[in-house]
């Protein structure tokens, strides 16, 4: 299926509008799901973009933007997901293996945003000392805007006029080859569990990893919301007992908090 | 610093300042970059209300904006605490030095405590739930993940007015009851991913092993899921945290995964 020019400015106006709230952090319309949903019914294909935002929100679970790592961006390669699989018409899987060489570029560009913005360093602490409230404000929206602006421009350049080369390209992909990046697609969600558990894992930890592990392999039921629960419950026990120790021996919670990372 | 005393009787801000100022924490990155972070945004955030709290003051309103703008780097949700606590401070006019100290005491573990439970509890926790009624076509998972994030907004209201409440006291009972609590946020997270891991890494084997004209072992039928199920894709889960640990980068990684399975896609085994 070819998108029109009409098509293509809508969906750039979705990507404006993750953009631009992706940072604020605020109602979270940035998320893979939501932007992927919004993709696809921009295409008219909502199934598409249902199944195809639940592949790349569960894949971009621990990509979080914290401690600076860098990480392919996520809106893009959502919206270029849903964009490869409605034009070409190959598995979501596939296509979102594809997807990640625009979130790689999106991803040194938003470095070199962030770096570009520096020069709002001076100008801010000029308009705090002058006390314009309302430029201090708004300052901070245009910070926003001007993000959400280059990836609106980004992906209407990359789907508009890439549709075709994309299509080209995949035409000419031996079987193997769209296979493979099927079964990576599949594989992919294990770099976002990956960076989450660097984060939060230690060792002390292990049994409520293998806990979950076991406990989803068994309960045949379509959403994790059992293994959730049950993760509630431990947390709660944990919670509980440093409340009772603390109560015990009359020590503060932060008491017992030099064994971490044993 | 000794002789602040925490003054009661003369609010000048309302309930309404604090749901104005929870809703506006949405512009605190609006210009992060790598020298002040957040800084200038936690500042304009506050703006209107440091306005009214110093009225004619000029010189007095000129220094709590420039000092709000300072560097500060930490999580909305969490943070939005700091932003009532300040507010509470320099409407009691604390002394500048003893606001700049608790807001650069308390941002950090603020972080902290947002990031173990918005990104390591609640993101996997939602998106597993509702990413998996996606997956299967359901249109009520976006819906009920987007409410997820808009009721999560709203709850700002009651931080940012716990943060206010709270006043200097807050400082030492946070960082008490912070530790058992992001612990506990972890231990939920850990739970999650370890059920993910089972259900979302996907890893089917083709080659079947011919023992004799009319018997064959299938790889993954009769090796893999006879030993436990979704063996193959908690040992992938925990190769790619070993390299993450030996220091290989996401992207590499992502891209090394791409490749090796179109790899094993041409030689017949995926």
């Amino acid at each position: 299926m070819e998108l029109t020019l009409g098509v293509c400015l809508l969906i750039a106006f979705i990507a404006f509008l993750a953009g631009t709230e992706r940072f604020s952090e605020t109602i979270y319309i940035c998320r893979p799901l939501i932007v992927c949903t919004l993709t696809g019914l921009a295409c008219g294909d909502l199934h598409t973009g249902l199944i195809a935002g639940g592949l790349v929100e569960l894949s971009f679970i621990g990509i979080v933007p914290v401690g600076g790592t860098a990480i392919p961006d996520a809106i893009s390669v959502a919206i270029m997901t849903v964009v490869i699989t409605v034009t070409q018409g190959i598995e979501v899987t596939a296509a979102f293996g594809l997807a990640f060489t625009v979130g790689y570029l999106m991803q040194y560009l938003l470095i070199l945003q962030r770096m570009a913005y520096s020069i709002f360093v001076e100008k801010t602490k000029k308009i705090a000392a002058s006390c314009n409230i309302k430029k201090m404000i708004s300052y901070q929206l245009m910070g926003y805007a001007i993000i959400g602006l280059m990836y609106g421009i980004v992906i209407f350049i990359c789907t508009y006029f890439g549709q075709d080369v994309i299509g080209v390209i995949v035409e000419h992909f031996p079987e193997p080859l769209t296979h493979g990046l099927s079964v990576a697609g599949g594989l992919l969600p294990a770099i976002g569990f990956g960076i989450l558990l660097t984060i939060i894992f230690r060792k002390e930890y292990l049994p409520y990893l293998i806990l979950g592990f076991v406990i989803t392999c068994f309960i045949d039921f379509g959403n994790i919301l059992p293994t959730a629960l049950i993760g509630a419950a431990l947390a709660l026990l944990y919670y509980q007992g440093t409340k009772s120790r603390a109560a015990e021996t009359g020590e503060t919670y932060a008491g017992g908090g030099g064994d971490e990372g044993i | 610093m000794k002789e602040y005393k925490e003054e009661t009787g003369k609010n000048i801000l309302t309930n309404k300042d604090f749901t104005k100022v929870a809703f506006r924490s949405g512009i605190l990155s609006g210009t992060y970059n790598y020298q002040t972070m957040m800084g200038a945004g936690f500042g304009a955030a506050i703006a209107p209300e440091l306005k009214k709290i110093y009225g004619d003051d000029e010189e007095g309103l000129r220094e709590a904006l420039t000092d709000n703008s300072n560097i500060l780097n930490t999580q909305v949700h969490a943070g939005s605490f700091l932003l009532g606590l300040v507010l509470s401070l320099e409407e009691k006019h604390a002394p500048r030095e003893m606001i700049a100290g608790v807001r650069n005491a308390l941002f950090g573990p603020l972080a902290g405590i947002g990031d173990s439970v918005i990104w390591y509890t609640v993101i996997p926790l939602a998106a597993g739930v509702f990413g998996s009624m996606a997956k299967q076509g359901s249109v009520l998972g976006p819906i009920l993940y987007l409410l997820t994030w808009i009721l999560l907004y709203i709850l700002r209201i009651p931080i940012v007015t716990a943060g206010y409440r709270a006043g200097i006291a807050a400082v030492s009972k946070l960082n008490e009851k912070m530790e058992a609590f992001a612990k506990a946020a972890s231990i939920l997270g850990i739970t999650v991913v370890g059920g993910l891991i089972a259900s979302y890494i996907s890893i089917s084997l083709l080659p079947e092993i011919k023992l004799s004209a009319d018997a064959t072992i299938s790889l993954q039928t009769d090796l893999f899921d006879a030993i436990f199920p979704n063996i193959l894709s908690a040992g992938f889960a925990f190769l790619i945290y070993w390299l993450l640990k030996k220091g290989f980068k996401p992207t590499s990684l992502i891209l090394g995964t791409s490749v090796a399975a179109v790899a094993l896609s041409y030689l017949g085994i995926v």
